[in-house]
């Protein structure tokens, strides 16, 4: 479903923060990438979003050749591969509703699917009392669960998690894994990027460890160390 | 952009006037032919028929010494110490000749120039030719003024849409992300240069409408240095809302052509 071939990325300046990276992630998968702080975790995911272009390489994903994908097709391919970060990216002065709904209002979706999506999916994370917070307001891991909101609307094919718990308390980070797991069963290919060992450990999936820009371990049932 | 949204209208304004001015001089093309004091009346009526029969005149009309004197006495009314001494005598019989077009004014006035009774012959070529020319130097200053304006105007929106777009970085940056597309990006910023340039044309017709005050308010209705011969102000109410219309729709085609230009610029990565 997701290929790296090769891949290579260097940054202006001169760091290299991939070599050579080849994986395959398969549909339905959940995986954790982990490695210490610099390894090339979050640049491999923003490959997958061209967020980033491979300096060398290729990155696929289903038919298509992200790296060489015309600029009119980002937008549907960030749809189809939705992500949440560390800090949220939440618009400060939109409410938890607006901040669901104008990525659906982006596409032009219309008003009545929108009122009827947004309530739905805030209840799936379970954030229906809080629709007319704003991000302020929230506690870190309610605003965690509204960026999952966010990205799930499009009912994204792989969902990919930079240090979704980074910022969270122990407790507040595992109700946010038990979410991702729960969009794993229904079927979204999940990638997280990870630093916490427990969660790592506990859960038992495939751990890919990158150091230094470089996939050094690939584990289908792994553990952090 | 106000700036330059006034420059277009007060010039348009201008070129319209001179227009208007031209426009009855060439509708009614007129010389007056003053005669001696020798000239009997006859002689005058005599050639008033003669005149009469040519195809180039339109229409012709004597002004006795008598009838002189009644006009002046009419235009002079304010002015007692000029009425006193201006007796009929000393005032020319005249025949005012209207042609059914311009170009016919200058042979029959030099054919009459020689008619040993006509003192003298009159008429508008001069002040034609001068609106002509005045009427070009509008057209021709009032578009560079326009041009002028209009591209430090839309340097400007791309320079302000381009601090906002920076301001909004951020947001920008999370639209993106989470599959947002550019149009979608662009079009609030689109807006807002277009509302800038309807503004401005709202701003500069008040201007125009409020100049004529302005301008007695501080130069006492001194004639214009720039556009002299006639007077662009007051503006007609109708020709102010069309100005104000098509600024309007000019001002909102260059804001918002600006912005796109600058999201062009701004919003590549």
């Amino acid at each position: 479903m997701i290929r790296f071939e090769s891949v290579t990325k260097v940054f202006p300046g001169g760091t290299k923060a991939l070599k050579e990276v080849t994986l395959t992630f398969k549909e339905g998968e959940f995986s954790f990438v982990v490695g210490p702080s610099g390894a090339g975790k979050t640049t491999l995911l923003n490959l997958l979003i061209r967020r980033y272009v491979p300096t060398e390489g290729d990155v696929w994903y289903q038919q298509y050749h992200v790296s060489r994908l015309p600029g009119r097709f980002i937008p549907r391919l960030r749809r189809e591969i939705g992500m949440i970060f560390q800090d949220f990216k939440l618009l400060p002065q939109l409410s938890v509703y607006e901040n669901v709904a104008f990525s659906l209002e982006a596409v032009g979706r219309p008003g009545q699917e929108i009122k009827e999506l947004v309530p739905y999916m805030l209840k799936l994370v379970g954030l229906e009392d809080k629709m007319n917070r704003f991000p302020h307001q929230l506690s870190s891991g309610e605003a965690q669960r509204v960026s999952i909101a966010r990205a799930m609307v499009f009912e994204p094919k792989v969902l990919l998690a930079d240090e979704p718990t980074g910022n969270l308390d122990p407790r507040g980070g595992w109700e946010i894994v038990e979410l991702l797991q729960q969009i794993n069963q229904w079927g979204t290919t999940v990638i997280m990027a990870t630093h916490d060992r427990d969660i790592v450990d506990s859960l038992r999936h495939r751990v890919v460890r990158i150091e230094e820009g470089v996939v050094v371990e690939d584990n289908a049932v792994g553990s952090y160390d | 952009m106000t700036l330059a949204i006034y420059a277009v209208s007060y010039f348009s304004a201008a070129v319209y006037r001179y227009n208007e001015v031209l426009k009855s001089f060439k509708e009614k093309p007129q010389l007056t032919v003053f005669f001696k004091d020798e000239a009997t009346e006859a002689e005058i009526l005599n050639l008033k028929t003669s005149l009469e029969a040519r195809l180039e005149v339109k229409e012709i009309s004597y002004i006795s010494k008598e009838k002189a004197l009644e006009l002046y006495r009419e235009q002079n009314l304010d002015k007692p110490e000029l009425l006193e001494f201006v007796t009929a005598d000393i005032l020319p019989a005249s025949l005012e000749i209207s042609t059914t077009q311009v170009e016919f004014q200058e042979s029959i006035a030099r054919e009459l120039s020689n008619n040993n009774r006509v003192e003298s012959v009159v008429f508008h070529r001069d002040v034609v030719k001068q609106l002509v020319q005045f009427s070009r130097a509008a057209r021709v200053e009032g578009f560079m003024w326009a041009v002028s304006l209009l591209t430090v105007s839309v340097l400007t929106i791309l320079i302000i849409v381009g601090l906002s777009i920076t301001a909004y970085g951020r947001e920008i940056e999370i639209m993106k992300l989470v599959g947002a597309g550019n149009w979608y990006v662009r079009w609030p910023f689109i807006f807002q240069g277009a509302i800038y340039g309807v503004a401005s044309a709202a701003l500069a017709a008040g201007l125009l409408y409020l100049m004529p005050y302005i301008k007695d308010f501080f130069l006492n209705g001194t004639e214009s240095v720039l556009l002299p011969g006639v007077s662009v102000f007051p503006v007609a109410d109708w020709l102010l809302l069309r100005l104000w219309g098509a600024t309007t729709i000019l001002g909102a085609g260059l804001g918002a052509l600006s912005s796109l230009a600058a999201t062009w610029r701004y919003l590549k990565a």
